[in-house]
């Protein structure tokens, strides 16, 4: 019966096969007549490459500088470990935390280190054991903890960090992020801060992830926009029971919350914020939001606001202003439009885990690219910016950059983009670990990552990790990442936060075969820190006419502040001073300026560049 | 009475004996051939003594209270097997049962099926089930026990990644009223829920390690070593593949698979110009990359029709509406194309929120097969709509 049944098969298929006539549309299809059956002698071609083709030639245009980073730990006095109530039952609010901030305390240009933290769950409102740390820079290689000192005591459950100098006094203040109410601490200036988040008018009590400090508006004043994560109680958190699992519980999916709706609020240069959630139209659009990056992404001298959220579409939001005698600020509303710029879902139409975001110029074509990392077993996603003036149009470029596959075995939070290496183009860094520890299941996800480096070859991305230090060997439950240059030698370096590890700053250690320009632009019109303000080098020192372009961005990383200067490195052939000619676009316009070609800069708006170290 | 009509006294004794004689010899024939028969004539099964065997006819005989028949010791010594987990023992008594067995045939088949995935042999396992499945079709078996076949052959082929061959089976789960939330997302949603998974894998590799040289169960290793970011094995096992077999559509997915994962873009282009002509039956992810293919080198039109396609068999496949989007991007609008891609763009919106809904709407969760239900209808994915709402309302139902 068998093969009598395998005969009729066997029949049916030939008549299938033989009647069936060609479908219209192979036309032009698959242009190539079929390749011959395969014979003893028929010799099928090497499988392709899965690099790109061009490597070698591209070899040959420029030397690879290798990226290296040393680790300083407890040893430089950054003695700090994240503490998160780990406490068997895997809740949600244990998982996320968190960031780390770079502010300039003392104005003295060494950038310090604020780390947030969290506390023991329900929370506690008198439970001060595990506060925030703020850590002064003192050389570049050793931190004092200033906490006590300073006042700056954050208590509760604390997760991302923001930097501006919101009263325009010439010391940056610091936002935080709790579960339930928000921070501001304002610097004084004399070495303290005080909390004034309620003074300010900042009422919302969400569970705040990221946040990000722009003018949003145009009026010169800082604005404020804080990501919301989702609904969640401390007291009766949601538990997820699983038999199996040595605790008897397993991490809930973030799918089984409800979204918190993002914060707005608008400075009435006067000291207050405004919430305009709602008059913005912002309270729309409810969702899982862990990462933000406010910039211009289309070149038209506005802001836009992009969030990563978790398993959900992303948003991008463009702001629209419109100035009123009325009203105590302009008002703004956002308009929506991540789905049509392409920005919402990567490629294979999904909703990634958002968790960090960064931008930067990767593919130098002048327009800000983004970055964004994700789940284990997903992978990192890069969209490159193909917009024009007032229209949004992206691309995903995940598997084109060689970014996709390294990242499948890791699951992101932290991320920032900068020329490690001061090769001209910018590189990333990224946090990663696991938010629930599954090893029990034996599946291979790991709950400690590696931290990974990636080099920018002209556009294309390869893992250095390995060759970047001893640390990045290390298994991390990698959370914020953020970029300065700590020790002031013209190099970017980072600060990782970790759970349950120590946090660490990398201070970079590249061989250095350029020098570079480093600016910290001052608004006076605009806000004192002008996200969003582009800065074009028009020509190197050599004379040559360049086209690269930087972005001051707001926000970035995971719940990380990172230091708001422009790094420009001069790759020059020869050691003569030549001056080198940027264009800035501030908010307010686009001036010209030639400045020498290395050293640190300070740029007032409307005034000539100070060249204020070597 | 004429004494020719009957034979002399003395002729007729002899021959009544040698009739006597012949009569008890057949007798003692039939009776032998009766009460012992096939473990003369029949080999037994591998594994199986004669001491066994004897042993299996008097337990038959102690429980049925008749003698069995070789098929019927057979059948018990491979149940009695089973029982006991000799697994292989198991194996090679179902393999004395013909599928044409009229009592036997069709359960030998299916459990011989499901412990050959006891024993990691996917291959034969398959070609078990699909033999029971046959019989199911000739014969009107349980459609419970159908069930159980079909529910393991679209496991065996979800494992090895053939997610376009399991089509008409989950369908027939459906048919059913067997289907279980599980088969149904997996009849609707190939493309939404998460195919590479480590348990997945592990398993594949205990197949392959039971039958190395299966084309299948090496294409699927391939593509799960691509899906983990190990693609230099995946290329080494493809490179491999595709000289055995450099006209088999699978491996040229896969290739394709690998090469658009690497983002080695020329890669890609060659083994698309080198692709057979595009045919309907091919599978479903080889005629997306054909899209993709088009969609870089701009033609729109044909790229269109290619997610079109696979849009046809596989109406929530979030990539391919992606790449319909691409298109239409790029095509000249028309106020329709206009209105078209901006539906798409709503629909792709609402595939990525189905995607993450797929673990919620689960065998403890009717409202969340409820809610997907109501995106299909959305979607005006009918089918799966009705087919949802039915296992909702069985769920609801108190057993």
């Amino acid at each position: 019966m068998l093969n009598r049944n395998f005969l009729w098969l066997s029949l049916c298929c030939l008549i299938t096969l033989g009647c069936s006539g060609p479908d219209p549309s192979t036309t032009s299809d698959d242009t190539a007549p079929p390749l011959p059956a395969a014979t003893g002698t028929h010799q099928v071609p090497a499988f392709p490459e899965l690099g790109p083709a061009a490597a070698d030639d591209r070899d040959n245009v420029e030397t690879i500088v290798p990226i290296r980073f040393k680790a300083l730990g407890p040893e430089s006095g950054l003695d700090f470990v994240r503490f998160d109530d780990f406490a068997g039952q895997h809740r949600l609010l244990e998982a996320n935390g968190g960031g780390v901030a770079v502010l300039d305390v003392d104005a003295d240009s060494l950038p310090d280190i604020f780390f947030s933290n969290g506390c023991r769950i329900p929370i506690a409102a008198d439970d001060r054991r595990t506060p925030g740390s703020l850590f002064r820079n003192i050389d570049g290689t050793s931190f004092r903890n200033i906490s006590t000192a300073s006042g700056l005591i954050q208590t509760g459950l604390g997760f991302g960090c923001a930097v501006a100098d919101i009263d325009n006094d010439g010391f940056q203040d610091l936002c935080v992020t709790r579960y339930g109410s928000n921070q501001i601490w304002l610097n004084l200036g004399d070495g303290t801060f005080v909390e004034s988040a309620a003074e300010m008018g900042l009422t919302d009590t969400s569970w705040g992830s990221s946040a990000a400090f722009a003018d949003l508006n145009g009026d010169g004043n800082t604005d404020l926009y804080i990501v919301n994560y989702v609904r969640e109680s401390d007291v009766t958190p949601r538990l997820c029971p699983e038999p199996a699992s040595p605790d008897g519980y397993i991490g809930c999916s973030p799918a089984l919350f409800d979204a918190a709706a993002d914060c707005l609020y608008l400075s009435d240069g006067q000291g207050r914020f405004i919430d305009a959630s709602r008059s913005s139209g912002l309270d729309q659009h409810p969702g899982k939001g862990l990462g933000v990056v406010i910039c211009d992404l289309d070149g038209d001298n506005q802001p836009e606001i992009y969030v990563a959220n978790d398993g959900q579409a992303n948003t991008l939001f463009r702001v629209q202003t419109s100035p009123t005698i009325e009203q105590q600020v302009a008002a703004v509303k956002l308009t929506e439009q991540a789905l049509s710029a392409n920005l919402a879902l990567n490629e294979l139409g999904y909703a990634q885990a958002g968790m960090g975001v960064t931008a930067a110029d990767f593919d130098r074509n002048g327009m800000t690219d983004l970055f964004l990392t994700h789940f284990f077993g997903d992978t990192n996603t890069l969209y490159e910016n193909h917009s024009q003036p007032g229209n949004l149009l992206f691309r995903d470029g995940t598997r084109r950059s060689g970014l996709g596959p390294p990242s499948r075995d890791k699951l992101g939070f932290g991320t920032v983009a900068a020329d490690f290496n001061l090769d001209g183009w910018c590189d990333l860094m990224t946090a990663n670990g696991h938010v629930d520890d599954r090893t029990w299941l034996q599946d291979g996800q790991p709950f400690r990552m590696n931290a990974q480096v990636f080099a920018n070859r002209q556009g294309r991305f390869e893992e250095v990790s390995s060759d970047a230090g001893e640390w990045f060997s290390e298994p991390q439950l990698g959370r914020g990442l953020a970029a300065a240059d700590f020790n002031r030698d013209g190099k970017i370096d980072a600060v990782v936060s970790s759970q349950l590890q120590q946090a660490t700053v990398l201070l970079n250690q590249s061989p250095a075969l350029n020098s570079a320009v480093r600016i910290r632009f001052c608004g006076r019109e605009s806000s004192r820190i002008p996200a969003g303000l582009t800065l074009e080098v028009l020509s190197d020192p050599d004379g040559h006419q360049m086209s690269a372009a930087q972005t001051l961005v707001a926000g970035g990383s995971y719940q990380s502040a990172s230091e708001q200067l422009l790094t420009i490195p001069m790759i020059t052939s020869n050691e003569h001073n030549g001056m080198i000619r940027l264009r800035v676009t501030w908010p307010s316009g686009s001036v010209i300026s030639d400045i020498l070609h290395n050293g640190f800069w300070v740029w007032p708006e409307g005034r000539t560049p100070l060249q204020v170290s070597h | 009475m004429p004494l020719a009509d009957t034979p002399p006294e003395s002729a007729t004794q002899p021959r009544r004996f040698i009739s006597l004689l012949a009569i008890c010899t057949g007798v003692l024939i039939v009776v032998l051939a009766i009460a012992w028969p096939d473990a003369t004539a029949q080999p037994l099964p591998e594994g199986v003594s004669a001491e066994d065997y004897e042993r299996a006819v008097q337990d038959w005989r102690g429980i049925f209270r008749t003698e069995p028949a070789y098929h019927d010791v057979v059948m018990l010594l491979a149940e009695t097997a089973l029982r006991r987990r000799q697994h292989e023992l198991a194996v090679s008594c179902f393999a004395e049962i013909p599928s044409d067995h009229e009592r036997y045939g069709a359960s030998a088949r299916l459990q011989e099926g499901q412990v050959l995935i006891t024993l990691n042999d996917a291959v034969a396992a398959e070609q078990s089930l699909q033999e029971y499945l046959q019989l199911a079709r000739e014969q009107s078996l349980p459609e419970a026990d159908q069930a159980v076949a079909l529910r393991w052959l679209t496991w065996l082929m979800a494992v090895q990644l053939r997610f376009e061959e399991r089509v008409p089976h989950l369908q027939r789960l459906i048919d059913l009223n067997q289907a279980s939330i599980y088969d149904a997302k997996q009849r609707f949603f190939p493309t939404l829920l998460i195919w590479a998974s480590a348990l997945g894998r592990s398993r594949l590799q205990e197949f392959i390690a039971q039958t190395p040289g299966n084309l299948s169960l090496q294409i699927a290793q391939a593509r799960y070593l691509t899906a983990a970011g190990e693609l230099q094995d995946a290329r080494a096992q493809l490179q491999l593949l595709r000289e055995q077999h450099p006209q088999n559509p699978t491996v040229l997915m896969a290739s394709l698979e690998l090469l658009y994962e690497a983002g080695a873009d020329e890669g890609f282009e060659q083994i698309c110009t080198q692709l057979p002509p595009w045919e309907a039956t091919e599978p479903w992810l080889l005629t997306r990359f054909r899209g993709e293919y088009h969609l870089r080198k701009q033609n729109w039109e044909t790229a269109s029709l290619r997610f079109q396609h696979v849009l046809q068999q596989d109406p929530a496949d979030p990539a391919s509406t992606m790449g319909l989007i691409r298109c239409l991007e790029n095509s000249q609008q028309t106020p329709q194309e206009a209105e078209r891609l901006k539906q798409l763009r709503n629909r792709s919106l609402l595939l990525s929120r189905m995607r993450v809904q797929m673990s919620e709407a689960n065998a403890e969760s009717p409202d969340a097969v409820l809610a997907l239900a109501a995106h299909c209808r959305e979607l005006e994915m009918s089918e799966a709509a009705a087919a949802l709402m039915a296992i909702a309302a069985a769920m609801n139902t108190p057993q």
